[in-house]
């Protein structure tokens, strides 16, 4: 391997590559890494911590980048739905009607196929539509236990300032949930209307988003300026 | 330190009126001139009310989570959807253009 230059041996520079992050003693205690001190638990724990944090912010920058681009994914997903939905048919139907002289086996056929075909992407719309229905009953569920968490905390508070706020918040979250549980969705309605429905409940919940880190950046803001006061505070207590 | 310098301070640091208000309601029992206890038991207010804020911001944090997870899962729920009857589609096409051609 050729590095600035020079000619590396690759076991050199994953010896070093893993002394540099995860070097684990206890995993591999016959390979002495030169002149440096074994680490003790503590500096072991702030490696974790440090690797953890490190992980979450890219994590954190990875959901960022991709709500970023989450209207432009939604536009141009809902287009490649609606043509797939409502022009499959006319799709088909001019292939027939270019044929200038349909021979009455073929009308038979594709008759047949039309058939199978709604069918088919009826049946998968079925299962797509369960799919959706799932998903959301599952995000309440946490919406749910997370309005739970609060309430618990709020009761426990000590101001009414704070605990107004907090179950506030609680009683939103949990009216959320009451409607991600259960999709505006009629039964009646065919396999692909209830997928439309479903698709729609996804533009919702994109808009959603939307108010929600527009309510967590003003969430940010109020505890930087409280953390700043009682910052300021303490110093007339020292 | 007086209230009224309390409170200016409070200004000073960016404290939103909201937050202001509910010092000011309180140190309504408390001298003009705050003792050490009453500056610190302001504090501990202000570090309760940075506590509930932190929750909150959990709760946003985890729920534009589950939000980010549905809306995932929902778009490749349409992808599957689009490409299966695309593919059915396309199928259907091409067989009857075979038939055709073959009468």
């Amino acid at each position: 391997m050729i590095e600035n230059g020079q000619q590396v041996d690759p076991s050199v520079i994953a010896l070093e590559a893993k002394s540099q992050s995860t070097w684990n003693e206890e995993l591999a205690p016959h390979i002495k890494l030169g002149e440096s001190t074994p680490m003790t638990t503590a500096e072991k724990m702030d490696q974790k911590r440090l690797t953890k944090h490190a992980s979450k912010e890219a994590r954190k920058a990875q959901r960022e980048q991709d709500r970023n681009g989450r209207s432009e994914r939604w536009g141009k997903k809902w287009s490649s739905f609606k043509e797939s939905v409502s022009g499959a048919w006319n799709k088909t139907k001019d292939v027939v009607k270019a044929i200038p002289d349909v021979p009455s086996k073929t009308v038979d056929f594709v008759e047949d196929a039309y058939d199978a075909s709604a069918t088919y992407i009826n049946g998968h719309a079925v299962r797509a539509v369960n799919k959706v229905n799932n998903v959301t009953t599952n995000w309440g569920d946490e919406v749910t236990a997370a309005a739970n968490f609060i309430n618990s905390l709020g009761a426990n508070l000590k101001h009414s300032y704070n605990q107004e706020r907090l179950v506030a918040r609680a009683d939103t979250l949990k009216s959320v949930a009451n409607n991600i549980v259960s999709p505006d969705v009629a039964t009646d309605a065919g396999a692909e209307d209830q997928l439309l429905a479903g698709m729609d409940k996804a533009s919702e919940i994109a808009n959603k988003i939307k108010d929600l880190e527009d309510q967590l950046a003003a969430a940010r803001a109020q505890q930087g300026k409280l953390k700043k006061a009682g910052g300021w505070l303490k110093k007339f207590l020292s | 330190m007086t209230k009224q310098q309390l409170f200016d301070g409070l200004v000073e640091q960016g404290l939103d009126q909201e937050a202001i208000d509910v010092v000011k309601q309180a140190a309504e029992s408390m001298p003009d001139e705050l003792t050490t206890e009453n500056i610190q038991s302001v504090t501990e207010l202000i570090d309760e009310m940075e506590q509930a804020e932190l929750i909150l911001e959990r709760s946003y944090e985890q729920e534009i989570e589950a939000n980010d997870r549905a809306f995932e899962s929902i778009m490749d729920i349409g992808d599957e959807y689009v490409a299966a009857s695309a593919a059915q589609t396309v199928a259907d096409i091409e067989m009857v253009n075979t038939l055709v051609g073959a009468e």
